[in-house]
């Protein structure tokens, strides 16, 4: 059992740092805002894993938070990058994020 | 004794919940484009997610937090689709794709039709 | 639950100053609030109607007829299927970020949806980005047409196969969810391949 919660700590931790390794290597700016979108899932699952392990229902507003806002960041990324992609009518795929 | 097995349920849960988590790591960071890389972070925010949720509300088994637990996915599934689909549309329109990983392509030749305008 | 050959009611709402409040939404709300405290009493469901009739008079939303039908049993099937299909589509991406030393091949797929409802349309869509190996990448609103990044599609006939799959998900939910006009729609073009 106690082999079991060892386990799950560590996946949810190496799945952190993976995606912190596709932070930094970007290239764009979508990557990186899909890599935090991943983080934030790994925290999610953290924190679930936490309250699990602890029997502690105060941990799950926190949840419910995260999953609500979770979204927020990738959208407004997106439609940064959209409206730089609309201002900007010469395309320069492949060069990397300015922001 | 069912105490005992429910524990176990609920720590399988979780275990593989962590295990989509983590698979979502390696496909992030392993595919070639970021479209593929769409899919993986699907994945532990929508299964992976209602299996933890599932592990908790186990691990709790006597009181019910059944509520809140059921608005979490809800709120999960509800929001992911959003995001996805505004990144993706982003990020094929500016070219954030790999065209010789990709078998058919239906969309490129509607683009061109009108021009790549919206 | 309405039954499925009642036609177009007018929408649950009632007048409040230059309101319309929806009935629907004020339930769903209160729903919400009631799932929030994890308990069903008096006081939460009178708090609950409170602070949602304060959002809908605050934000208010023009009134909306669904023209949605819930029919039972089809919603169940498409309930179960939606089930099986996340878990089964989940281990395929699973085994191919563990795939090691091969980069997966994806097609970008054209479906146009025989529907012509907005609901149906984004239900179909909503549903198919929640499911992992599709993304949906773009859709033509005037010929409700989705355009679906299906991962590990390496070849023309997968990409059939793949579109297979979304017109037969449209049709579980058209039969979960749509008018009589809408199944008429679906029985009355004949899709390539058969589905279901």
């Amino acid at each position: 059992m106690t082999l079991a919660w060892i386990a799950i700590g560590v996946l949810l931790g190496a799945a952190s740092l993976l995606a912190v390794v596709r932070l930094m290597r970007g290239p764009t700016i979508l990557d990186r805002a899909l890599s935090v979108d991943v983080l934030l899932a790994s925290a999610i699952a953290g924190i679930g894993a936490y309250a699990a392990f602890h029997r502690e229902p105060t941990a799950l507003p926190a949840l419910l938070v995260l999953s609500l806002l979770g979204f927020l960041g990738s959208v407004s990324v997106s439609r940064f990058v959209a409206r730089r992609q609309v201002a900007q009518t010469t395309e320069e795929s492949g060069k990397g994020e300015r922001g | 004794m069912t105490h005992q097995v429910i524990d176990w349920i609920a720590v399988g849960c979780l275990l593989t919940g962590a295990l989509l988590s983590f698979a979502a790591g390696v496909g992030l960071v392993r595919f070639p484009d970021l479209l593929s890389r769409m899919h993986t972070a699907a994945k532990p925010q929508v299964l992976g997610l209602i299996l933890i949720l599932i592990g908790i509300g186990l691990r709790m088994w006597p009181e019910s937090h059944v509520g809140v637990l059921v608005l979490i996915a809800l709120f999960q599934i509800l929001t992911v689709p959003v995001a996805g689909h505004i990144a993706g549309r982003v990020a094929y329109r500016t070219g954030r794709v790999r065209h010789d990983l990709i078998a058919v392509d239906d969309l490129q030749a509607e683009l061109e039709g009108d021009g790549g305008t919206r | 639950m309405t039954r499925p050959d009642v036609q177009r009611r007018p929408p649950l709402a009632f007048r409040l100053g230059r309101v319309y409040v929806q009935v629907p939404s004020l339930i769903a709300m209160t729903v919400v609030w009631a799932l929030l405290f994890g308990e069903l009493s008096v006081g939460v469901v009178l708090s609950g109607l409170l602070v949602s009739l304060a959002i809908v008079l605050i934000f208010p939303l023009p009134p909306v007829d669904p023209g949605l039908r819930l029919r039972p049993w089809p919603f169940l099937v498409f309930l179960g299927r939606f089930a099986t299909d996340l878990i089964t589509a989940s281990v395929k991406v699973v085994g191919q970020a563990f795939a090691f030393g091969r980069l997966p091949r994806s097609s970008v797929i054209g479906v146009p949806l025989r529907s012509r409802s907005d609901l149906l349309l984004t239900m179909t869509a909503v549903t198919l980005s929640v499911i992992p190996g599709s993304v949906i990448v773009e859709v033509r609103y005037a010929t409700s047409t989705l355009f679906v990044h299906v991962l590990g599609a390496a070849d023309p006939a997968a990409a059939e196969a793949a579109r297979r799959d979304v017109w037969a998900l449209e049709e579980r939910i058209t039969r979960a969810f749509g008018t009589r006009e809408d199944l008429a729609r679906l029985e009355g073009t004949p899709v390539a391949g058969g589905t279901l």
